[in-house]
């Protein structure tokens, strides 16, 4: 859906518009709002700071009549800005001290080694898990970056829940392989 | 033994859209009551937000209503003084600068805490100089000028006797003295049942050797941090800074702003040395108190007052009028957030939801019958 799209269709019916544009951007803003939470929210936190995010992105069109072009970057930025407001929240509420918190975030963005090292470590795991191939790499991701459980997965890959731990049991075990060649060992209790 | 380097799917967390995009983002699975839930929620805090607005509109457009026309904008010119006028100034400036240490240091010992049996009595002296050269101070009406003292250093002394005293910034040596260096921890010393949020003590400075210089610098380091780690988000956006003194304590606060699609500002103080984010304590859900800092979307100075106010977009975040002390103390007149309603610290009615209207409705009146200053904001060029 494009910016033009959307005031067209906005014009003769803004409900219809705006729930057009949520199940466009729904996988989307959850994707990003799930990356910046995945630690720290409850579902229930992703699920608000989500509507968070599309009413901001109304709100946002009703305030300049347009979203100036970029329809996704500006979604992808409000998401963003959004959950990293959440996450800023939700770390406050818990148990850590908000003080040390916030130096640790602060030494974090100084940290040029650890950035630069945690950056080959990212781009490690997703080249190997990407050279797992379809749908075993989706499979890996699904159940160990989204949690998702076998049933889950099943419904998403049209597969039995069977066939999908028996592909995710041979594939973690590629990974292991993989990541061990290149001299990394798979965090225990963390895949 | 094993040196290998653990990896997990941890480090995916936190990444940049670049990176959101290779995991993947339609590989979860969204069942059809999640998304009816989520698109609920969505349309409730939007039909909130916009009843928030569309009253923050017609409030505006009553206060304009009412409004004398004004023209034309104020301009900043530095202007010759005939050098008889120029030295009076000077001198009057000296002497104000030197008048005014001395009170505020008489007036710090006038609301010291109360002061426990047998008090030891030491003598404390503060040492105020003026040397020749340039120093920022700001007018009557909180904009900043620059004050150039000529002549031979000229040193005043002023003593005191304290005790049971708590200070601050300004070096003293007192008898059962509570030193609070580290303000940030302040707030972690009030009992965890307390329930009224009182004035929280941000760092400030005693200096009058303040150059506008400094402060200049002090400034573009400040906004320059705030603009690299916004950016680290969205590359694209503008940032704006402003130098304003709204507590009248002759050393300008520091707002911030930059254009991200809700827009967002800052409020610094000066520390002595450098900027930093202002704090102050409000109340979080179980009506604790809880430190917040001065930044919001909106976050506007009110003019011929020491208050201003925090105004955010998103339904039912934090939306405050707020008073700053001489010594940077900020506290909170009016709180209105999606945990509750408050007026000076003392707790006003229930949790303001987000369909609260009548409530948002009270606090917009008195946030914008206050007179608000259009800051003048200069640009942040990355230098």
């Amino acid at each position: 859906m494009t910016d033009n799209e959307y005031r067209k269709m906005y014009d003769k019916d803004p409900h219809r518009a705006q729930t057009a544009l949520f199940d466009e951007y729904l996988n989307y803003v959850y994707a990003i709002v799930y990356n910046k939470l995945r630690s720290c929210g409850s579902r229930e936190d992703i699920e608000e700071c989500v509507g968070d995010v599309f009413s901001a992105v109304f709100i946002s069109y009703d305030r300049n009549g347009s979203f100036d072009g970029d329809l996704k970057g500006l979604i992808g930025t409000i998401a963003s800005r959004t959950a990293i407001q959440m996450y800023r929240k939700l770390v406050r509420h818990s148990d850590t001290v908000y003080i040390e918190n916030e130096t640790t975030e602060l030494a974090d963005t100084e940290n040029v080694e650890e950035n630069a090292e945690r950056s080959v470590l990212k781009n490690t795991l997703l080249r190997l898990v990407n050279s797992l191939g379809q749908p075993d790499s989706d499979i890996i991701i699904q159940k160990y970056y989204y949690n998702m459980n076998s049933n889950e997965i099943a419904e998403k890959h049209s597969m039995s829940p069977t066939s999908v731990r028996m592909r995710c049991s041979r594939a973690l075990k590629k990974l292991k392989e993989l990541l061990a060649t290149e001299g990394y060992d798979m965090k225990e209790g963390n895949i | 033994m094993n040196n290998k380097k653990k990896i997990g799917f941890d480090v995916l967390e936190n990444a940049d859209m670049k990176t959101i995009e290779e995991i993947g983002t339609g590989k979860m699975n969204i069942d059809k009551n999640a998304r009816e839930r989520m698109l609920k929620n969505t349309m409730k805090k939007y039909e909130a937000e916009k009843a928030k607005l569309d009253i923050t509109q017609s409030v505006n457009t009553e206060n304009n209503e009412t409004e004398d026309a004004v023209t034309g904008v104020e301009v900043y010119s530095r202007k010759k003084l005939p050098r008889i006028i120029y030295m009076s100034l000077c001198s009057a400036a000296a002497v104000a600068l030197v008048g005014g240490s001395i009170f505020a240091f008489s007036r710090r010992n006038r609301v010291t805490p109360d002061i426990k049996k047998d008090p030891v009595v030491v003598a404390t002296t503060v040492e105020t100089s003026t040397k020749p050269g340039t120093s920022v101070t700001t007018d009557q009406n909180h904009a900043v000028v620059t004050v150039t003292v000529t002549g031979t250093e000229t040193g005043t002394k002023a003593s005191a006797t304290t005790a049971d005293a708590t200070t601050t910034t300004t070096s003293a040596t007192t008898a059962n003295a509570e030193e609070v260096t580290d303000t940030e921890t302040a707030p972690e010393d009030k009992p965890a049942e307390t329930e009224t949020a009182g004035a929280y003590t941000n760092p400030h400075t005693d200096r009058a050797d303040i150059t506008k210089e400094e402060l200049e610098a002090a400034a573009l380091r400040a906004v320059k941090e705030i603009n690299n780690a916004d950016k680290a988000a969205m590359p694209e956006l503008d940032t704006g800074y402003s130098l304003y003194d709204v507590n009248s304590d002759s050393i300008p606060e520091l707002f911030v702003w930059n254009s991200s699609v809700l827009s967002r500002k800052y409020m610094l103080v000066y520390d002595g040395s450098e900027y930093v984010i202002a704090r102050f304590n409000g109340h979080d859900k179980d009506g604790k108190v809880q430190v917040f800092e001065v930044t919001t979307e909106n976050v506007d100075v009110f003019k011929g007052s020491n208050t201003f106010g925090m105004m955010g977009h998103q339904a039912g975040s934090q939306s405050f009028i707020l008073s700053l002390g001489e010594d940077n103390t900020i506290t909170p007149v009016y709180e209105y957030t999606q945990y509750g309603i408050y007026k000076d610290g003392e707790s006003a009615g229930g949790r303001a939801f987000d369909s609260d209207t009548s409530n948002f409705k009270d606090f917009a009146d008195k946030y914008m019958a206050n007179n608000i200053k259009e800051l003048e904001w200069n640009i942040y060029n990355g230098e």
